[in-house]
């Protein structure tokens, strides 16, 4: 008997599983849509900066998805809205395709460095794992690095990706360059932990470089404090000498961190275009279909509390490459960068 | 005296026992998603119990590793939606005997229990997109349990239930999406676990809803060994920012126990 009223607490207790949890959204067009709009409601920090009637994008999208809607027209309907939010950390991710900000759909040839071989030395240096490479240039005394990503992380509790590690070596065969140019023009961001890697080869001393703050509710005004992040010498060497950053508006998120943290030393000048606008921090979420989303739950400034967010940092020496540059070979950019190096 | 302590089994003073079992493990993270992620398991416990004439120390170690899915993990090839979880559990109590119910053969321990325990999350959407989540709580608990023997042999029935009073919560935001006023101080540049240690958050009940109970019956198969049966239910709902991100967890145990006793 007494095992009897064992094997009843047992079950009980399992029992007790569906009391102490909500059951699990349902899968339609209607769940879905309010899902997305509710998380955003709750998760997305920039409404108010961007200019957003998030109440009416509710109305007047609550109104055309019904229970008769099908997939391939919620996924218009939610690009759309993806679209207007204008964010490059906000994106659905679906079978149908990946939906992105309106802004984020254009390239320019002020992203890309333009006929390398007029401009680089090839054959002498290397390429890392397709996180960045470095070259000697042609016909100067200036080093070269692009630094294509910046993502990657590190395994286990280590957070950032060891890899980036090799900017030491870097530094050590520029160290008699009479100045270096890196190229983040390309660079879309990653893990900002990897920015600060590189970024304090280049660190004259602790200063401050970027400021945040961040949803700490579910309410529209529900925000943290600002938060101050500071850079600081990294690694055995510094490379204290001439530095040119090269930007455009496809450099985005850590690599906007990287170039914020670049931009507050006083041998670094930022030239090119202003970058594409976006800290974010995104987080991802799901919904009843299996699709994913994400969303940006933080609001990024420079050291002086520039919001930066769907604006950019804008460089400090502004050049564009143009459709007519990339057609007959011509890296502006990367020429004046030479020109700025080689008059200091 | 000695024979008559409800907490020995069959007398002994001493027992080491492994256990392992069934185990199901339930957690929405609403940072992650608003789904209810689960995962079954067999895990592994190892615990020691010494038995003083009015004081009880048991230590436990508890460790396991799992997948865990939800209605939508797998529900197209692009996506995912899975959940690596780690979980792992030391504690040690102290009770001491205050209460006989005579009539019922029943005595009474209540005393505290130091519990560390974490719940560390990989969770994947897609090959490419991953969120790292998870909690490791230090706590203080207050512990009450019932032990009877229920034959002549010196087998037992226990039941015991605590709930912490004051947690030190680590990793309580750096893995999340939402930051607390610590994360500034936090340096991924220097060594993570100094700092996790130094950047804890101490939560009260209002933040952290826990309690573990554990139920469990023990008969002698002969001086040295003894076999039991044990239901394990620990369950926590963790609120980091209002409305955004609590965490609500639930693991579901039976486990049998090989007991060594001496």
């Amino acid at each position: 008997m007494k095992i009897i009223y064992i094997l009843l607490i047992v079950i009980l207790c399992i029992g007790c599983e569906k009391l102490l949890f909500e059951e699990d959204p349902s899968n339609t067009p209607t769940e879905n849509f309010e899902i997305f709009w509710n998380d955003f409601d709750r998760y997305y920090a920039q409404f108010q900066i961007r200019d957003i009637d998030w109440d009416l994008v509710h109305s007047t999208y609550g109104q055309s998805i019904t229970a008769s809607t099908t997939d391939a027209e919620l996924f218009t309907y939610l690009s759309e809205i993806v679209g207007f939010i204008n964010d490059g950390h906000v994106n659905l991710y679906t079978p149908y395709g990946t939906a992105r900000c309106n802004d984020c759909q254009n390239s320019t040839p002020s992203g890309l460095l333009i006929n390398p071989q007029k401009y680089l030395v090839f054959g002498s240096h290397q390429t890392y794992e397709q996180i960045m490479e470095y070259r000697n240039m042609i016909g100067n005394n200036i080093g070269y690095i692009s630094l294509k990503t910046f993502s990657g992380a590190g395994e286990g509790i280590k957070l950032k990706d060891e890899r980036y590690l090799v900017i030491d070596k870097i530094i050590n065969e520029f160290k008699d360059k009479d100045g270096i140019i890196i190229d983040v023009r390309s660079n879309g961001g990653g893990n900002s932990l990897n920015a600060e890697t590189v970024a304090g080869r280049f660190a004259d001393q602790k200063r401050l470089f970027h400021r945040f703050y961040q949803k700490n509710g579910s309410g529209p005004n529900d925000f943290s404090d600002w938060y101050n992040v500071y850079i600081e010498p990294k690694g055995s060497d510094q490379f204290l000498k001439p530095v040119v950053v090269l930007t455009s508006r496809a450099t985005f998120s850590s690599a906007e961190i990287f170039v914020m943290a670049m931009q507050v030393f006083p041998h670094v000048t930022i030239v090119g275009d202003t970058t594409g606008g976006g800290i974010g921090n995104p987080i991802h979420r799901e919904l009843p279909n299996g699709w994913t989303f994400r969303l940006s739950t933080k609001v990024g400034a420079t050291a002086d509390g520039f919001i930066i967010e769907g604006k950019g940092i804008p460089p400090d020496v502004t050049v564009l490459n143009t459709g007519e540059d990339a057609a007959y070979g011509t890296d502006r950019m990367l020429e004046a960068a030479v020109e700025l190096i080689e008059m200091q | 005296m000695y024979a008559q302590d409800s907490t020995l089994v069959a007398g002994k003073r001493n027992q080491i026992i492994v256990s392992s079992g069934y185990s199901k493990h339930i957690i929405r993270d609403d940072v992650i998603s608003p789904y209810i992620y689960k995962g079954i398991q067999a895990p592994v416990w190892i615990k020691y119990n010494h038995s003083g004439n009015k004081y009880l120390h048991r230590f436990q170690v508890y460790y396991s590793s799992l997948e865990l899915e939800s209605v939508i993990t797998n529900s197209d090839n692009y996506f995912e939606h899975y959940s690596q979880n780690i979980n792992g559990l030391f504690s040690y109590s102290l009770t001491r005997k205050i209460y006989t119910f005579k009539k019922a053969g029943i005595d009474l321990y209540i005393g505290g229990k130091y519990k560390s325990f974490l719940n560390y999350r990989q969770h994947y959407y897609t090959e490419n997109s991953q969120s790292t989540t998870g909690e490791q709580s230090n706590s203080l608990d207050f512990i009450s349990s019932v032990y009877k023997k229920y034959n002549s042999s010196g087998d037992i029935f226990s039941f015991s239930l605590n709930f912490p009073v004051i947690s030190y919560v680590l990793l309580s935001d750096m893995f999340n999406a939402n930051v607390s006023t610590q994360i500034n101080e936090i340096d991924p540049h220097k060594n993570l676990i100094t700092q996790f240690i130094k950047n804890g958050d101490f939560v009260f009940i209002d933040k952290q809803f826990e309690f573990q109970s554990e139920l469990s019956i023990y008969k002698s198969i002969n001086q040295f060994f003894a076999l039991g049966i044990s239901h394990n239910f620990h369950f926590y709902s963790f609120e980091k920012h209002p409305d955004i991100s609590r965490t609500t967890y639930a693991n579901n145990q039976l486990i049998i126990d090989l007991i060594l006793k001496f």
